[in-house]
C-alpha cells in the first residue's frame, strides 16, 4: 500500500464505521544515525517507519489512535479501537470539529533534495573527519552522534482535503575531553540544520574544544547573590522549559499557566521581544503546515516584554472563537495535536557577548547546565544546576565553577533584573536567542 | 507469524558471522481527564523488527516496521552493509560469549487491562478527578491519567537462543494545581506496577489523591527553603532518584569505557560510606520486570557497591568483553528501532537499622526531602554533577519535622554525596512508572528505583 492508498482507505473505512469526522495523519520516515566513539566509528543505524494517527469524532465525542502500518489490517485495527474509544468517552462540550480547510505557507530550505540515503559513506566520512579534527587539537574525542532524518507527512480528512510536506533534519552532537596538568574535564555541544551542506561542524568543533579547556580545575564559591551572563543556547533552554509551556493556549485554558489573563500586560523586561515563526526559511522547526494541516505563521508573542498572544491549535482557538495560529504539534503519530512553539526567536541586543562579561562586577557566565527541564512552568520557578560556568570579578574571568544551583522566579528575574542582551544569536534546535545579562540571582553552593 | 529462522539463515547467507533478531509488539493505552473532561483516550500500537549482524567483528543494525519479505530482506542487507562500512574506520567490537537460552516469560496477571471496559476506566478516572476538583476552592486544575502497556519482545539469535517475553505495566497518575493569591503550585504523583488490572482494584486511590491534593494546597502557601548546604533525610523515592541519577549512570560501562564517567578505574575503591550497598536487580518486587536484556542475556542481581566499595559496573556484551568482566544483563533498547545501550534496570540501596525518628533526632537544622511531587533528575557523569527536583518537603528543626517548603532542588557531586551517608533506615520500597522512565541518547526505558530512608550529612539545596 502506498501512502495515499492508506489515506484513502482510512477515510473510506472511517465512514463505514459511522465516524462523523476523521483526520488522518501519516508519517513515513527514515533515520540514519552514525556514531563515533573515541577514535573509531561505532555504529551505523537506520530506522524506517510508517506511522498512522487517526483522530475522529461522533458528535462531541472525540478520540485519537495510532499504529505503525504493515498492512490494511493495521488500519482496520486502529479504526476499531478508535470507534470503541469514541463511544466510551464523554462529550467534550468545547469540541467544534476538526479543521475542515487545510492550507500551506511558502517555506524554503526545509528539504535537502541532494541527499542520497542509499549511500552512507558521506556520513561515515563526516564522523571520521570530526574525530580526526578533534584529536588533532590536543583533545580527546569521546563521542559524536550524527543523525540524518527524512520524513514525508501527509494530513487528510473526510472533506477531501490533503496536504503533504517533505522534511530533512541534520543534527550532530560532539563530546570531548581535555587534560592539563593531570586535571581533566569534558564538554559537549551540538548543532543542527535542514540542509546537509549547512551543517557547520568546523565551528562546532572549534567551540567544543576551546570551551572545554576553560573548565579545567573548577573551584568552589559561596552561596550568595551573583550577577549572571547566560549564553544564548542556555537562555533558549530556559525559555523552552519555563516560558513556552505557559503561553500555549491549552495550559492557559486549563488554569495551569501564570500567564492567564496577562494579554497586553508587561510580563517580561522591555528589552525582550519574542517571535514564534513557523514559516521562516531553513529554521529547525519550519514547515509549510502544522500537525493539523494548517499553514504556519509568524507572530510576535512578547513585544518589548508585553504578552501579545497565546499559541493556538484549531481546538483551543475554536474555544475562543479565534483562528489557529498554526501551532498544532503531535509528539508522535498516536498523540492528539496540542499547541506548541515552532521556531522561537528572541530579538538580539546591541552589546557583544564580551561586552556583557566585561560589565560583570561579581558573577558567573553560564555555558551549560543540567536539569533545567525540572523547572516548573506552572509556578514559574526556574531551576538549573550549572555544570560549566566561569566565575567573573570586575569583568575578568577568574576560574571555572560547577555544581551551583540556580532557583529563581522566572518572571520576576526576566522582568526586573535584565541588563542587556548580546547581538550574537545562538540556537538550541528550534529556539534562537542571544546571551543575556541578569543581576542579583540567588546561587546555592556546597560552601 | 514471522519466520525468524528464515531471516537468520538469510543474513548468514549474506556474509553475517552472527545474527540477532529483535521483534517487538507493543500496545499502550492512555486515558487523560483534564478538569473533568476526557481529553485523551488513545491506544498506540507498534510492531517491527531490528536486525543486528556481526561481520568481521563489526556490528551493523537496521530496523523496519514493514514486515513483508522484501522489506525484511532490504533491512538485513542494510545491517550487513552498515557493518561492512565500519570495517574502514570502525573499531572491532568483540562480544562476550553468552549462554544459549530458550525461554518464555510472561507477567502473571489476573485481569488483562486491555479487556476491561473503557467506560469503567473512564468513570474511575472522572471520579478521582472530580474528588480533587471539589476538594477546595484553591484547587485550580486537575489532571488524572491512566496508562497501561503490554510489551512483547522476541529475541532470536543465530547461536540458538530464543527468548519470548510479555510484560504488562499499569498505573494511575494525578496532578493537582493549587492557586493562592496569584501563585500557582503543582504536585504530581503516580503509582504503577507490573501487573494486570487487579492493581487498580487493590489500591486505596482516594487516600493517595487526598494526599496529593492536600500537599498541593499546603505547598502553594509555603515558602522556598533557604539556599545552602544542610543535613537531609531522603525518603524512599528520593533515595531511588539519588542512586539512579547520582550514581547509576556513572557505573554504566559504556560511559566508563570511553572515559566519560568519574568512576572510571575505581573498582575496589571505597567510594561511599560503609553503610551503603547498592544493587541493580531486574526482578525486585515493585520494580520493572526485566528477566533478560535485549542481547539475550539473563539479568543478574548485580552488586554495584558493597559496604561502600565499588564492586562492578553495569555491562553489555561488548563492554563486558573488553573490560574482561562478568555479563550483567544490562543491554536495553527502548524499542525495536533502537540499539541496546547499557542501562540500569531497578537500582536500590539495601536497608540498615535506623527508625525514621532516629534519622531525624540529631538534626539541628535540615530538610526532610520527599519524593511525592518530584519531577525527576539529571546527571552529567563525566563532570560528576547531578541534580534533581523533589516534591514539597519539610524543614527539620531540633530533631522535629516542622513546616513544609516548596520548589526544592538538590544538587551534588557523585564522588562526594554517597560518602556523606551517615545513617540508613530499616524500611524499604522500590517503585516504577508506566508514564516515564530513564532517558539516555534519545532512548527511554522503563526502570525502577528505591531503597530505605537515608540521612546524608551534607547536600546542596537550591533555594531562594
Amino acid at each position: 500500500m502506498n501512502i495515499y492508498e492508506v489515506l484513502e482507505y482510512t477515510v473510506k473505512k472511517a465512514r463505514n464505521y459511522g465516524i462523523d469526522e476523521v483526520e488522518v495523519y501519516i508519517v513515513d520516515s527514515l533515520e540514519i544515525q552514525v556514531r563515533g566513539l573515541r577514535k573509531y566509528l561505532e555504529d551505523v543505524i537506520t530506522t524506517q517507519s510508517l506511522g498512522l494517527g487517526v483522530r475522529g469524532c461522533i458528535g462531541k465525542k472525540v478520540a485519537t489512535q495510532g499504529t505503525t502500518i504493515t498492512s490494511t489490517e493495521d488500519v482496520d485495527y486502529v479504526l476499531r479501537t478508535l470507534v470503541k474509544s469514541i463511544k466510551s468517552g464523554s462529550d467534550d462540550p468545547e469540541w467544534k470539529g476538526i479543521p475542515k480547510r487545510l492550507s500551506k505557507s511558502s517555506v524554503d530550505k526545509v528539504f535537502d533534495k541532494e541527499i542520497d540515503y542509499r549511500d552512507v559513506s558521506e556520513y561515515t566520512l563526516k564522523v571520521l573527519e570530526i574525530i580526526k579534527n578533534v584529536e588533532s587539537r590536543n583533545t580527546q574525542h569521546l563521542s559524536t552522534d550524527l543523525v540524518i532524518s527524512k520524513s514525508r507527512v501527509i494530513i487528510g480528512n473526510n472533506y477531501g482535503e490533503v496536504v503533504e510536506r517533505l522534511e530533512t533534519h541534520y543534527y550532530v552532537d560532539i563530546e570531548v575531553k581535555c587534560c592539563r596538568n593531570s586535571e581533566e574535564t569534558t564538554y559537549r555541544d551540538f548543532t543542527a540544520s535542514r540542509i546537509f551542506k549547512e551543517l557547520d561542524t568546523n565551528t562546532l568543533i572549534a567551540n567544543v574544544v576551546n570551551n572545554c579547556f576553560k573548565f579545567i580545575k573548577p573551584k568552589k564559591i559561596e552561596t550568595g547573590i551573583y550577577d549572571i551572563v547566560i549564553k544564548g543556547k542556555i537562555f533558549a533552554k530556559f525559555l523552552e522549559d519555563v516560558l513556552a509551556p505557559a503561553f500555549c493556549a491549552d495550559t492557559v485554558q486549563q488554569n495551569r499557566s501564570p500567564l492567564i489573563n496577562k494579554i497586553d500586560t508587561q510580563v517580561l523586561n522591555e528589552k525582550l521581544t519574542i517571535i514564534d515563526d513557523g514559516c521562516a526559511d531553513g529554521l529547525y522547526a519550519s514547515s509549510e503546515f502544522d500537525d493539523e494541516g494548517i499553514s504556519t505563521k509568524r507572530k510576535v508573542v512578547i513585544d518589548k516584554g508585553i504578552l501579545k498572544t497565546y499559541l493556538y491549535d484549531h481546538y483551543t482557538a475554536s474555544r475562543e472563537g479565534k483562528e489557529s495560529t498554526g501551532n498544532a504539534c503531535r509528539r508522535g503519530y498516536s498523540s492528539r495535536p496540542r499547541p506548541w512553539i515552532t521556531n522561537l526567536i528572541v530579538k538580539s541586543g546591541r552589546s557583544s557577548f564580551e561586552d556583557l562579561v566585561r560589565d560583570v562586577r561579581k558573577g558567573i557566565v553560564i555555558y551549560d547546565v543540567i536539569g533545567s527541564w525540572l523547572s516548573n512552568p506552572v509556578s514559574g520557578q526556574l531551576t538549573a544546576t550549572i555544570s560549566h560556568g566561569l566565575y567573573v570579578e570586575k569583568g575578568e574571568v577568574k576560574f571555572p565553577v560547577k555544581g551551583l544551583v540556580i532557583n529563581a522566579d522566572f518572571y520576576k528575574v526576566f522582568k526586573e533584573n535584565v541588563v542587556e542582551l548580546s547581538r550574537e544569536i545562538e540556537s538550541h534546535l528550534n529556539i534562537y536567542a542571544p546571551s543575556i545579562y541578569i543581576t542579583n540571582i540567588q546561587v546555592s553552593s556546597e560552601e | 507469524m514471522l519466520n525468524f529462522d528464515k531471516i537468520v539463515k538469510y543474513a548468514l547467507s549474506e556474509d553475517a558471522d552472527h545474527v540477532e533478531i529483535r521483534f517487538q509488539e507493543r500496545r499502550y493505552e492512555y486515558l487523560l481527564i483534564d478538569n473533568g473532561v476526557l481529553r485523551e483516550c488513545s491506544e498506540s500500537r507498534s510492531r517491527g523488527l531490528n536486525v543486528r549482524v556481526v561481520v568481521n567483528n563489526r556490528i551493523g543494525y537496521a530496523s523496519t516496521n514493514k514486515l513483508d519479505w522484501e522489506s525484511i530482506e532490504r533491512t538485513v542487507k542494510y545491517a550487513i552493509k552498515f557493518a561492512k562500512a565500519l570495517i574502514n574506520g570502525g573499531r572491532e567490537k568483540p562480544l562476550k560469549e553468552k549462554s544459549i537460552i530458550k525461554d518464555k516469560v510472561r507477567t502473571v496477571i489476573k485481569e488483562d487491562p486491555f479487556d476491561i471496559d473503557l467506560n469503567e476506566k473512564i468513570k474511575l478516572l472522572l471520579d478521582f478527578n472530580k474528588y480533587s476538583m471539589n476538594y477546595s476552592s484553591e484547587v485550580s486544575s486537575v489532571i488524572t491519567r491512566m496508562g497501561c502497556e503490554v510489551d512483547k519482545r522476541i529475541y532470536v539469535s543465530s547461536d540458538g537462543s530464543e527468548i519470548i517475553s510479555e510484560i504488562y505495566l499499569i498505573g494511575i497518575g494525578h496532578t493537582v494545581v493549587a492557586k493562592f493569591s496569584g501563585i500557582y503550585e503543582r504536585v504530581y504523583h503516580q503509582e504503577s506496577k507490573v501487573s494486570g488490572y487487579e492493581f487498580i482494584r487493590e489500591i486505596d486511590w482516594y487516600s493517595i489523591i487526598k494526599e496529593v491534593t492536600d500537599t498541593a494546597i499546603k505547598a502553594v502557601h509555603a515558602k522556598t527553603p533557604p539556599p545552602g548546604s544542610y543535613p537531609v533525610v531522603l525518603d524512599n523515592d528520593v533515595v531511588g532518584l539519588l542512586l539512579h541519577e547520582a550514581f547509576g549512570h556513572a557505573v554504566e560501562a559504556d560511559y566508563v569505557e570511553i572515559g566519560a564517567s568519574v568512576l572510571k578505574d575505581r573498582i575496589s575503591e571505597k567510594i561511599a560510606s560503609e553503610l551503603v550497598t547498592v544493587i541493580d536487580d531486574g526482578l525486585v518486587e515493585g520494580g520493572y520486570y526485566i528477566p533478560y536484556d535485549d542481547e539475550g542475556v539473563r539479568k543478574t542481581k548485580t552488586i554495584i557497591v558493597e559496604k561502600g566499595v565499588l564492586k562492578s559496573y553495569l555491562h553489555n556484551r561488548y563492554t563486558s568483553s573488553i573490560m574482561n568482566s562478568e555479563l550483567t544483563g544490562n543491554a536495553r533498547a527502548q524499542d525495536y528501532e533502537s540499539i541496546p545501550l547499557v542501562r540500569q534496570t531497578n537500582i536500590y540501596m539495601l536497608p540498615g537499622d535506623y527508625s525514621f525518628e532516629e534519622l531525624v533526632e540529631d538534626i539541628e537544622f535540615g530538610i526532610y526531602a520527599k519524593g511525592l511531587g518530584s519531577m525527576g533528575g539529571e546527571v552529567n557523569p563525566s563532570v560528576g554533577t547531578f541534580t534533581f527536583s523533589i516534591g514539597p518537603s519539610y524543614i527539620i528543626r531540633r530533631g522535629k519535622v516542622e513546616e513544609i517548603v516548596r520548589g526544592v532542588v538538590i544538587s551534588g557531586n557523585i564522588l562526594e554525596t554517597l560518602r556523606y551517608v551517615d545513617a540508613v533506615g530499616k524500611d524499604f520500597k522500590v517503585r516504577t512508572s508506566v508514564f516515564g522512565g530513564c532517558g539516555k541518547n534519545g532512548q527511554m526505558v522503563r526502570v525502577g528505583d528505591g531503597g530505605p530512608h537515608v540521612r546524608v550529612r551534607k547536600i546542596t539545596i537550591g533555594g531562594r
